[in-house]
């Protein structure tokens, strides 16, 4: 259920840019792909270290890829408007 | 790509496992063990010299009748049965400290957990065919009066596999006999005799120590890991020998150092502990060795890249609290006392104050194989990358050591976490042998 829910927010994310007026560049994209992946790996980690008990490793794991996942994705957000 | 061939024939009639299906991509099998060995160099292991020899008997209510009784084997023999009784009282005093304090991770509860889990240890070194016979077992051979069960190698080793884990096994690995690694036989008791030539395939098998225990390493709950997996070890090693003898075969206990048939049967990789790392469970797994007549298809050596990575990374060796283990660079011929086995080239450790460590604190230790990079869970999804990253790129040990420190992996002592396991929920015997392997 999880991934199922990460992989329908990942593809509106991605449906939103590919209906936009005017077409986005490949930065954009790249920036959109590698922004979903690290959010998604970052999540994975948060969910699997919360399930082994290793609280600190779920929060830097969220923390470091997930937010780098976020800052591309905002990056990608602000260079396609 | 030989390791990825089907079942295959040397020269000598061995057949061959699939190594195929036993490991991730990333864990490679190699003809030869990843040590340096030189047969020249080395003598014949010894139980005698083995400080791990009078573990075994360490909580046997007659104790200090043990110690005196053999006083020239093992832990006794490199401590001196004086300082040995002096070390037990100082222990004796020591747990009843921590009971009466309810110190964490020692309270009374985990201490009644822990030798509870440490009842079958008593049992290890009963002759185990005694243990059989004392059991009531229906061989199904006999039973049916039919001949011994037949089958081509790989099925027997495919149905040995299949039992072993049904019976509690995480792993398997198949060898044979190889009288370089063998204790002598004059060490193998009043009733030991050379083993006949059809008793040549040897059976390895782990079980892992539960997770949420190691991590409590140096502590009473601790203990209690590393005793759960040595009960969880009697039943499947007993269970496969009467599933053996079930056959219509014979089988016996391997009487030799377990880590080495491990190393050769591919199971892991000797590291700077000197003690086996497995790929998948780390380095908190127990061996146990069993002998038999039973034909089977056997395994190969394997490389995750260990030798590389274990000169990298060094965390056993900062962790460990009274200098056991090696910081040296590089592995050497050198060995540190007469309880190693010369002949190979590792990191020898002084395993002398690691026992007289483990006696005097009460605790089973376990720092070193607790804060390995390779024993983790593998539920995030993190290990999967970062195994086969270390694997294959192991010279870059040293970044995934800084992240693995920044992840905060590794053993606790906090009390908070320590009095938290009472809370967990876990599968039975803490383990998760559907362990990811692929």
């Amino acid at each position: 259920m999880r991934n199922f829910i990460l992989g329908i927010l990942v593809g509106i994310g991605g449906s939103w840019l590919f209906t936009r007026e005017t077409p986005v560049g490949w930065l954009v994209w790249l920036l959109f792909a590698a922004g979903s992946v690290l959010v998604v790996f970052g999540f994975d980690v948060l969910v699997g270290s919360l399930k082994e008990h290793e609280e600190r490793a779920a929060w830097v794991g969220v923390g470091l890829f997930g937010g780098l996942g976020a800052i591309s994705l905002v990056a990608a957000f602000y260079l396609s408007i | 790509m030989e390791d990825r061939m089907s079942a295959v024939s040397d020269q000598s009639g061995i057949v061959y496992r699939n190594q195929k299906k036993r490991y991730p991509w990333w864990v490679k099998s190699v003809d030869e063990p990843t040590i340096e060995i030189d047969l020249e160099k080395t003598t014949p292991p010894s139980i005698y010299k083995s400080t791990a020899l009078v573990q075994r008997f360490l909580h046997r209510k007659d104790y200090k009748e043990f110690i005196k009784r053999f006083p020239n084997i093992g832990t006794k023999r490199h401590l001196g049965v004086d300082t040995l009784l002096k070390t037990y009282d100082h222990r004796e005093a020591l747990v009843k400290k921590m009971v009466q304090e309810g110190i964490p991770g020692s309270t009374q509860k985990d201490l009644a957990l822990a030798y509870a889990a440490y009842s079958l240890y008593y049992d290890s070194y009963i002759p185990l065919e005694e243990l059989t016979e004392r059991t009531s077992f229906e061989n199904m051979t006999e039973k049916a009066g039919v001949q011994p069960w037949q089958g081509t190698p790989e099925e027997a080793s495919n149905i040995i596999e299949k039992a072993a884990r049904v019976l509690g096994a995480g792993q398997i690995g198949i060898t044979t006999v190889d009288p370089n690694y063998m204790y002598p036989l004059s060490e193998g008791g009043k009733n030991a005799k050379p083993l006949p030539p059809e008793m040549k395939y040897v059976i390895m098998i782990v079980t892992p120590w539960l997770p949420e225990g190691t991590r409590r390493a140096d502590t009473g709950m601790g203990f209690m890991a590393n005793r759960v997996h040595t009960f969880l070890e009697q039943i499947t090693s007993f269970g496969l020998r009467n599933f053996i003898k079930g056959l219509g075969y014979s089988y016996t206990v391997l009487h030799a150092p377990w880590p080495a048939f491990a190393v050769i049967s591919g199971l892991g990789e000797l590291s700077r502990v000197n003690r086996v790392v497995s790929p998948i469970y780390g380095a908190g797994i127990n061996l146990y060795g069993i002998v038999t007549d039973l034909p089977l298809a056997i395994d190969k050596p394997i490389d995750f890249g260990l030798q590389t990575f274990c000169k990298k990374c060094k965390r056993c060796a900062e962790i460990c609290p009274v200098g056991v283990v090696s910081k040296k660079d590089e592995p050497s011929w050198e060995v540190e006392g007469e309880w190693n086995t010369p002949g190979k080239k590792v990191f020898f450790e002084k395993s002398k104050a690691c026992i007289a460590y483990q006696i005097k604190n009460h605790s089973s230790c376990s720092l070193c194989m607790a804060v390995c990079p390779w024993t983790k869970q593998d539920i995030s999804v993190i290990h999967r990358v970062a195994k086969p990253l270390s694997a294959k790129f192991p010279w870059a040990a040293s970044l995934m050591v800084m992240m693995d420190k920044i992840f905060g992996y590794g053993p606790t002592k906090d009390p908070k976490k320590l009095e938290e396991w009472w809370e967990l929920d876990l599968p039975a015997f803490g383990i998760d042998t559907t362990r990811k392997r692929h």
